[in-house]
């Protein structure tokens, strides 16, 4: 954010939509594997988020870890956090409320962010906490100022989508995962277990958005809402993309609206440009509504 | 003492915030996020408006209200069209947007906000101390029960509760929906808009901190713990939440910053427990608890001795279908999903007062034919014409509303409503569905509703289910659901009934029930068209039969004839 408002030539902002672009696509491949195949409209993702910076902080910060097995034990706790909500509350929420419970669980979602954050700030405060690891350098590029964090933090984005999209095309729980996806009823039937299959997507959903918030906080720092921003921001990039479209897709979403947002900082002042994300969403929401395209169910079955 | 008066004006001004989204969420079954941001759009309006602008408290909070139901309409323009996911996300990103924008105008005070407002007065009537404001919260709260009563009670009300829990059924019985949840997602924004304006009034402050996301999920819990779907939840979730801060404050000794950490935990912690443990929440809707017990889950008796198909009689009927008139015509109608041919080249007739059948093997594409001629899906060629006016383009409700109307296999009754509702959905042209009329003196709205729950209970005396008009559709069987929804589509009165397998999946008394039923329909003049599997019931009912493979018509006439090509006896009928 800092880059954004130091620079207004495009060099610089493109560096800086590319950088956020990255972890946005990132997160968002994060949210849609587990939107499009569990169906659970996981908003506490920015939770697990925020969690794991948390976690890894204060494993450093607190108990006196070194850097990388804190990060590594924080991004665990934040998986595990993840797996747990699964375990625990949307499946028990969705099986009560019977058909898909898309709308009960976005509200017990909801329930458990809120509660989650509150709980944050009541261990730790509600203050920034600086979070230090490796060291800070500045690079320049292309007419581009940055340090190596931003290096650092898109290569780790775009290795986590090509992980993801490798993983679900060439290892057998990864078909397992998509034939989920695409019909979870015929893939029990072939005897895949949807219900692990579905804690797989949280684990591995979790596991990159921890990683994302890690390098945030690095750059940044561990804060209450630091996961607001990139939450939404995750969910909207995926929703664009097409929650069951490959990862990569969804990177090149997230790409695209870093970009957006980056260059309409030629025009807009900096306030403005959170709007950039909203207006994509209308945007594409009225292409989408408009539409001749009918939702799919509308289509009768049986005959 | 002002503490608590202070408590009190939260408490009205909550339980305003919790009824509107509660007609939302409750009665439509629409999530929004957005209450946060109509509320900051209502208050902002009443404080620039009375501040900059000078302009009375009344006419600026009745702008503050406009300003946000208009924004509610046009983001619901787009979002109400998508699936429910959608809205939620909207109304986050517009709430998030909307609040950094503010922030930019020095008009509207920056990051502060508007602090200066002061001084306000209703004809005359300083409003200067809590005791003032509570009286106008207070107010407001009851002019917002009474409206969301109002339209949640009604006809309007009704058709909310049904596309909550099946808006394709709803609307295959000639409801716009879209319009029905545009209607209450822009008057609900308006309320969120009222409602904030006064909130923003009482503590003279207008701030984009107030109104952050956190405003949104503390009025979603109110409601969810409340109870979804009934107004005396909303007021109650509304007082109960609001004191849990001054109770930690009081009770706990918190500093203010801890406890409205703490508040939000415990907010939070409720929304999961509730969800997991009583999601009707602690006062549940009305007809959803339980309901009355289905009386009895025998069938109705039948009104005469079972009919056996009388060669003889047939040839009378078929004589009469020779002579009667064309009243659904299709032709060359086709359609393709990504290149598979899921109906080519249909021309069909359906002839007055008879009952054409429909059959075919399995994926043949015979509910496809119902999907095309109702408006569900868009044939890509072709025509259909009812009674002379082309039908291809319309929407389902128009051509349920012009007299050509469905069921459905799986039945498609919304579970929660009684069967009497289920069928007054059913009766076309109701004065209270329109909501300018419910609050237009002398509209005849009650008059109407009388007639239409009068007509219903005909209805379901037809089909013998009289006894059954205030038992919840979700605590019927399948055979007796089947029942219902044939009431419901009969009280439509449309002259063109398409019936998606109609005696399938339901015990042998019942089928004998259902089909004198349609039998009856026919007598009654109306044209019938069924999609059927059983040929003991084609043979008995059907005057004229189409024969479909593959999405195209390869045999038409009457069952005796179809039933005699050796083609389709080895294909189809052999196999029955």
């Amino acid at each position: 954010m800092q880059v954004l408002a130091a620079g207004g030539d495009l060099a610089q902002l493109t560096a800086s939509g590319l950088f956020h672009g990255a972890s946005y696509g990132a997160l968002g491949a994060g949210f849609a594997l587990i939107l499009g195949v569990t169906t659970r409209f996981h908003f506490a993702y920015s939770l697990t988020y925020t969690f794991t910076a948390y976690a890894a902080y204060s494993l450093t910060a607190e108990a006196g870890l070194p850097f990388w097995p804190a990060a590594l034990l924080g991004v665990l706790a934040g998986t595990v956090l993840g797996v747990l909500l699964e375990l625990l509350v949307y499946r028990r929420v969705a099986a009560r409320s019977g058909g898909d419970g898309m709308m009960p669980v976005f509200v017990a979602s909801l329930g458990v962010g809120v509660a989650g954050i509150a709980l944050l700030q009541l261990v730790w405060g509600s203050q920034s906490q600086p979070y230090y690891g490796p060291s800070i350098e500045p690079l320049r590029a292309f007419g581009a100022s940055f340090v190596n964090l931003d290096v650092y933090q898109a290569a780790t984005s775009v290795v986590l989508v090509l992980g993801l999209a490798a993983a679900l095309r060439y290892t057998g729980l990864g078909r397992a995962v998509r034939a989920t996806r695409g019909n979870p009823g015929l893939a029990a039937a072939q005897g895949i277990d949807v219900r692990t299959v579905y804690l797989v997507c949280f684990a591995a959903g979790s596991f990159i958005a921890g990683v994302c918030a890690l390098w945030y906080g690095l750059q940044y720092t561990v804060d209450p809402a630091m996961g607001t921003r990139p939450g939404i921001y995750a969910i909207v990039v995926a929703f664009l993309a097409g929650t069951s479209a490959s990862p990569l897709r969804v990177l090149l979403v997230g790409l695209g609206v870093g970009l957006a947002e980056a260059w309409s900082g030629l025009w807009l002042s900096l306030q403005w440009t959170q709007t950039t994300v909203f207006v994509l969403l209308v945007g594409y929401l009225v292409i989408r509504a408009a539409g001749p395209l009918l939702p799919r169910r509308l289509v009768g079955k049986g005959a | 003492m002002s503490l608590w008066l202070f408590y009190l004006v939260q408490m009205a001004v909550f339980a305003g915030f919790a009824l509107s989204l509660n007609l939302l969420l409750g009665y439509a079954g629409q999530l929004s996020a957005g209450h946060a941001g109509f509320a900051a759009l209502g208050g902002y309006t009443v404080a620039y408006l009375a501040t900059a602008q000078e302009w009375a408290f009344l006419p600026a909070l009745a702008a503050g209200a406009a300003v946000a139901g208009l924004a509610g309409l046009l983001i619901g323009l787009p979002a109400l069209r998508l699936s429910g996911e959608y809205l939620i996300l909207l109304t986050i990103a517009f709430t998030l947007a909307l609040l950094g924008v503010i922030a930019t105008f020095p008009e509207l005070g920056g990051t502060l906000g508007i602090t200066d407002l002061s001084g306000l007065a209703i004809f005359g009537w300083h409003l200067d101390d809590q005791a003032d404001w509570l009286v106008v919260a207070l107010a407001v709260a009851a002019l917002t029960f009474a409206l969301c009563r109002r339209l949640g009670e009604s006809p309007f009300g009704r058709v909310l509760r049904a596309l909550r829990e099946d808006p394709e059924a709803t609307r295959a019985h000639g409801k716009n929906v879209y319009a029905a949840k545009l209607t209450v997602f822009a008057i609900t924004s308006a309320l969120a808009g009222l409602v904030g304006g006064v909130s923003t009034a009482s503590l003279s402050l207008a701030s984009p901190g107030l109104y952050a996301l956190d405003l949104s999920m503390t009025v979603i819990a109110m409601v969810i713990l409340g109870g979804a779907g009934n107004l005396w939840g909303a007021v109650l979730g509304g007082a109960l939440l609001t004191l849990i801060q001054p109770l930690l404050r009081q009770v706990l000794g918190l500093d203010s910053a801890q406890s409205a950490l703490a508040q939000s935990a415990v907010y939070g912690t409720l929304i999961v427990a509730v969800m997991l443990l009583r999601p009707q929440g602690l006062l549940p809707e009305r007809g959803a608890r339980g309901g009355k017990a289905a009386p009895t889950t025998q069938p109705p008796p039948a009104g005469r001795a079972p009919a056996e198909t009388d060669p003889a009689d047939q040839a009378l009927r078929r004589a009469a279908w020779e002579e009667a008139q064309v009243v659904l015509r299709t032709s060359g109608v086709g359609k393709r999903f990504r290149g598979i041919t899921a109906a080519e080249g249909l021309d069909l007739e359906l002839r007055e007062g008879t009952i054409t059948a429909l059959i075919g093997p399995n994926g043949a594409g015979k509910t496809t034919v119902f999907n095309l001629l109702t408006g569900a899906i868009a044939p890509d060629a072709g025509s259909v014409e009812l009674a002379g006016r082309d039908l291809v383009g319309r929407r389902p409700d128009e051509i349920a509303g012009l007299g050509l109307v469905r069921t459905f296999q799986d039945v498609r009754l919304p579970q929660r409503l009684t069967c009497l509702e289920n069928v007054m959905l059913g009766v076309q042209e109701q004065a209270g569905e329109h909501v300018t009329r419910l609050f237009t003196p002398g509209s005849g709205v009650a008059r109407r509703e009388a007639e239409v729950r009068a007509k219903a209970r005909e209805w379901l005396e037809f089909v013998g289910m009289a006894e059954f008009a205030d038992v919840p559709a979700g605590a019927l069987s399948y055979g007796q659901s089947k029942l219902v929804s044939l009431a419901r589509a009969l009280a439509t009165e449309a002259r063109v009934l398409l019936l998606d397998e109609p005696a399938s999946g339901i015990d042998t008394a019942w089928v004998e029930r259902m089909l004198e039923l349609i039998e009856d329909v026919r007598r009654q003049g109306r044209t019938v068209c069924i999609v059927e599997h059983n040929l003991h019931v084609v043979s008995r009912l059907a005057d004229d039969v189409y024969f479909m493979e593959l999405g195209r018509i390869t045999a038409h006439g009457t069952v005796a004839e179809l039933t005699a090509s050796p083609r389709l006896a080895e294909a189809y009928f052999g196999t029955v």
